[in-house]
This record gives structure tokens, C-alpha cells and sequence, in this order.
């Protein structure tokens, strides 16, 4: 099939019009940046996880914050994640493309944040955390690690 | 005139609307699923058979069969040869908007 003709080598003169270089260059552009942005989207909602679960922690489980700042956290959470979950559902319903990549580490990196996840709701309920000690501290930014990594081995090729 | 027009340089392979689609798209990504590039690009299941298969014969594109879960999957991705062919394509392409003199 690759025989080495290109447009414009005699017999192929009659496919020259077949698509305008501007017309291919806009749309190649196009097709790339639109491809390259629903790729990277599971990358950016692990990034916003990875900030937002810490802050989660380290806002609503310890008195660094006032009371009313407190619920203001959780909801800020709330919201967050809530809006990514439906996101998440929206794209899945309307079969956007999705890199082979993205759903490799995707399982992975899901299972990894829910063990850490649940390993720091355990130890939020059994110890008193309201004064910030340095275990619940590292903790807290250790819930950040497998979204980080998600979001690290997405976004960064 | 000493050097070529760049039009020359533009790949007949690539240079039809929806082998350049797929080429375009699977240049942004390690490899797509068929029925999502499928569903992006806006044609059948037979015509991109058909333009996958052009690809594939050329050294642009591998296709690989598989399984996630009882799911079943096909991926399409860029050979080395592709992405360098796209990548000529594309300066081609640019040399010929941008002006060529």
C-alpha cells in the first residue's frame, strides 16, 4: 500500500483537493487538542483529589480551624467530589475517548486512595486528632500520594 | 527552484479526512479504544475498519485485542513509524500554510 507516493507526483494530482491543507492543519489541531484534553482529565481530578483530601483531613479533623470554618471544609469537600463523580458518570454515559493509559492506572490508583482513605477514617474515630499530631499530619498528606501519582504518570509524558 | 514544493512531502496515507482523524487522534494519546474513536471521528464500525486497516498495513498504527474484565477491547495506537510520518505530515502541512518560499 506505502509505495512511497505522495500528493502531487502526477497520478496523484487529482487528490490534491481532496482536503485543503488549511482546512487538514485546523482540523489535525483540533482533533489533537480536543483528544489531549479528555485524556488529561482523569490526571487533573486526581490532582484536584490529591489537594482536596488532605485539606479534607487536616481541616475538618483537627482545631486548626473554627467550628463554622470546619463544616465549611466539609462541604467545600462535599461539593467537590460530588461534582466529579457526576462528571465522571456524564463522560462515561456520552463514551468519551479514554487513553489505554488512564485506564490502566486508574484501578490501581482507585484502590490504593480508598485503603489510605479508610486506613485515616479509622484512626480519625479512634484517636483524639483535634490537637494535629504529627502521625495524623503525615497521614493526612499520605491520602494525597496515589492521586498524586495518578495524576503524575497522566498528565506528564 | 532548488528545493521541492512541500506539498511532495504531504503522506497520501495520511492526507484523506478521516485516516488524518485517527492519525490526529491517536497523536495525543498512548492508544484509544475502537468504539470511542469510533464515536469521535463520526463513522462506522466498517469505515474505520477499512482506514485502520490502510494504517496498519503502512506501519502507522498497531491494533490490539484484548480484554478488560469480560469487557471486550480493541486499541489502537501509533507505531514509532506513525509518529514520526505525523509528525512530517504536520510539518508539511505547516510549511504550506505558514507560506512556502
Amino acid at each position: 500500500m506505502n509505495d512511497g507516493k505522495r500528493l502531487g507526483n502526477g497520478r496523484e494530482l487529482g487528490n490534491e483537493n481532496a482536503l485543503d491543507p488549511a482546512k487538514a492543519m485546523a482540523e489535525a489541531t483540533r482533533i489533537a487538542r480536543t483528544v489531549g484534553r479528555r485524556v488529561r482529565w482523569t490526571g487533573w481530578v486526581w490532582l484536584v483529589i490529591a489537594v482536596a483530601t488532605p485539606l479534607f483531613f487536616l481541616g475538618t479533623s483537627t482545631d486548626w480551624l473554627e467550628r463554622p470554618a470546619r463544616f465549611w471544609v466539609a462541604i467545600a469537600f462535599m461539593v467537590v467530589t460530588g461534582a466529579l463523580a457526576v462528571a465522571a458518570v456524564r463522560r462515561e454515559a456520552r463514551g468519551e475517548v479514554e487513553d489505554r493509559r488512564a485506564t490502566r492506572i486508574d484501578g490501581p490508583v482507585t484502590w490504593a486512595y480508598v485503603a489510605v482513605v479508610l486506613t485515616m477514617v479509622v484512626l480519625d474515630a479512634a484517636f483524639d486528632t483535634s490537637g494535629a499530631p504529627p502521625w495524623f499530619v503525615v497521614g493526612a498528606l499520605a491520602t494525597a500520594v496515589p492521586p498524586l501519582v495518578g495524576a503524575w504518570r497522566i498528565l506528564v509524558r | 527552484m532548488s528545493e521541492k514544493h512541500p506539498r511532495h512531502r504531504l503522506d497520501e496515507i495520511i492526507h484523506t479526512p478521516v485516516r488524518l482523524s485517527v492519525m490526529a487522534a491517536l497523536s495525543a494519546a498512548e492508544a484509544l479504544d475502537f468504539r470511542h474513536l469510533r464515536d469521535f471521528v463520526e463513522v462506522s464500525d466498517s469505515l474505520l475498519s477499512k482506514h485502520v486497516a490502510v494504517l496498519e498495513e503502512a506501519g502507522y498504527v498497531t491494533v490490539e485485542k484484548g480484554f478488560e474484565g469480560k469487557r471486550p477491547r480493541t486499541w489502537l495506537s501509533l507505531t514509532d513509524t506513525g509518529r514520526k510520518a505525523y509528525d512530517d505530515y504536520i510539518a508539511a502541512l505547516r510549511s504550506i500554510t505558514e507560506g512556502w518560499s
